[in-house]
């Protein structure tokens, strides 16, 4: 079995190698272009600096393809059954808070990570990892565990209760049409809209009440120690809707930027690609029921 | 002559002065060939995948800044790169401290958005365990691992960019094998070891 190893490393860098991102892509054409030729009195970039990204780079920016995970699974009810300390919660909804964990030893995100495996391997928990972040919440009793994925926007309205709402774009120039959306078996909604890098999904989710939904943010040190990192929100009115903006504090991924509200028994969080403020409004703007 | 280059990501100084057209060219493809492999190669040395997709980009950068210091007599320019490409990691993780921002995510693996979630957990299981492993083994030993596993270097090229022997090169290869097995089964991936 001493192959194993081998096999999974050259595995995982073919990966990496394949998910190389189409922007540096072109960053690195267009350092190339600037390499001084003899003759040449200035660098003039090369017209079609993306003519040799290889289709199969396109083909993942298109898809997205890159999913992490991020944020603390099991947000509701499971945070009890959780390790972690809280240093801080902050609610900024009535069933929204923004939790933030005392740093936690290596054996203690171990234990954490085992118990989480364990409740979705037993079908009491679900899990859904995106790149804008894990998320994850219990199975009501009797429920399948398994998170459906839906590729038809009627389909999807069709199997929910809660009013379900979709960005009306365009946003960054690119139309927002419905992409596919995953149905947790407690009714959370993941919705995604376009796709590549103006891509965006709205988590959408029943409130049930006494049990507030918590967003986390956390990173990890090279020891293994988690250390939960502090929200930095601003809340906004836009057209009498109170929303708080939680940008990324971690200052290591934007897309885990969100802009989130609770209205109508429905807990929303928008997220997208690089996200920013001012993107996140106009896409709030331009809510509109599902379609 | 110096000549101040801009553009909307970064802004370089560079010598506008000619530099040999078969240097400038064999820069050019190399750009073009070894990206992803450098990429990989960062990427299994550093935490996160904004940090190699910046040390990438600057490995590149610096290699356009000092391509005049570039000797074809001493060696291969892709050998050349990756010896930057190193100083540059060493470099990052020498600032990182102690306390290394590293994602939650870090503990998990890219997965295609068209898999279902479930697909992802099961296919991606092993793939989460070794990158939980390989973040407990040290820098030299990753490094190594980069090299080959990563960008896919022979152990002739790592001796060529490290300076050690072939022969040496592949016993630090061994042992970090060794290592990041021991880390597996310390994980409970059984299968990982032995021979």
């Amino acid at each position: 079995m001493h192959q194993v190893t081998e096999e999974e490393l050259l595995s995982l860098g073919a990966e990496w190698r394949l998910s190389t991102p189409p922007a540096l892509r072109i960053r690195v054409a267009d350092i190339a272009d600037r390499a001084p030729v003899a003759g040449q009195d200035t660098v003039t970039p090369r017209t079609k600096s993306q003519a040799w990204i290889p289709g199969h780079a396109m083909a993942l920016a298109a898809a997205g393809v890159a999913v992490l995970l991020l944020a603390i699974p099991f947000s509701r009810d499971a945070i009890a059954h959780q390790a972690y300390r809280v240093l801080q919660s902050l609610g900024i909804a009535p069933s929204t808070q923004l939790v933030t964990y005392q740093a936690q030893g290596a054996d203690e995100v171990n234990a954490s990570l085992r118990h989480g495996q364990q409740e979705v391997g037993a079908g009491r928990a679900w899990r859904v990892r995106t790149f804008y972040g894990g998320f994850g919440g219990n199975v009501p009793p009797n429920a399948s565990p398994d998170v459906r994925r839906i590729d038809r926007a009627d389909t999807l309205r069709a199997a929910v209760t809660i009013p379900l709402l979709a960005p009306d774009g365009p946003y960054r120039g690119q139309p927002l049409s419905f992409h596919h959306a995953l149905l947790a078996p407690d009714g959370v909604v993941f919705a995604f809209f376009g796709s590549g890098d103006t891509e965006v999904m709205l988590f959408q989710a029943p409130v049930v009440p006494g049990k507030p939904i918590s967003f986390s943010r956390a990173v990890v040190g090279r020891d293994g120690i988690i250390i939960g990192v502090l929200p930095a929100i601003e809340t906004l009115d836009i057209g009498g809707q109170r929303v708080t903006w939680d940008p990324d504090t971690t200052g290591l991924n934007r897309a885990l930027s969100a802009l989130r509200w609770e209205d109508a028994g429905v807990n929303y969080s928008l997220y997208g690609r690089a996200l920013t403020k001012d993107d996140a409004v106009m896409l709030f703007s331009s809510l509109r029921p599902l379609n | 002559m110096e000549q101040l280059y801009l553009n909307r990501t970064f802004t370089s100084t560079v010598t506008a002065e000619a530099i040999d057209p078969e240097i400038v060219a064999g820069f050019r493809r190399v750009c073009e060939s070894h990206l992803e492999a450098v990429f990989s190669y960062i990427r299994y040395r550093v935490a996160t995948g904004d940090a190699a997709e910046e040390l990438t980009g600057t490995t590149f950068l610096k290699g356009l800044e000092r391509l005049r210091s570039f000797d074809p007599q001493r060696g291969e320019m892709t050998h050349w790169l990756f010896a930057i490409a190193r100083h540059l990691v060493t470099d990052h993780l020498r600032a990182q401290r102690r306390w290394t921002l590293v994602p939650i995510d870090w503990l998990t693996e890219p997965a295609s958005r068209d898999m279902s979630p479930e697909q992802s957990v099961s296919e991606s299981e092993l793939h989460q365990q070794l990158l939980h492993a390989l973040r407990r083994v040290r820098n030299r030993d990753r490094d190594v691992i980069g090299m080959r596993f990563g960008a896919g270097l022979t152990n002739r090229e790592i001796a060529t960019i490290t300076g050690f022997s072939e022969r040496h090169v592949a016993v630090l290869l061994q042992r970090a094998l060794a290592r990041l097995r021991a880390n597996l089964e310390s994980q409970g991936v059984t299968n990982a070891s032995g021979h």
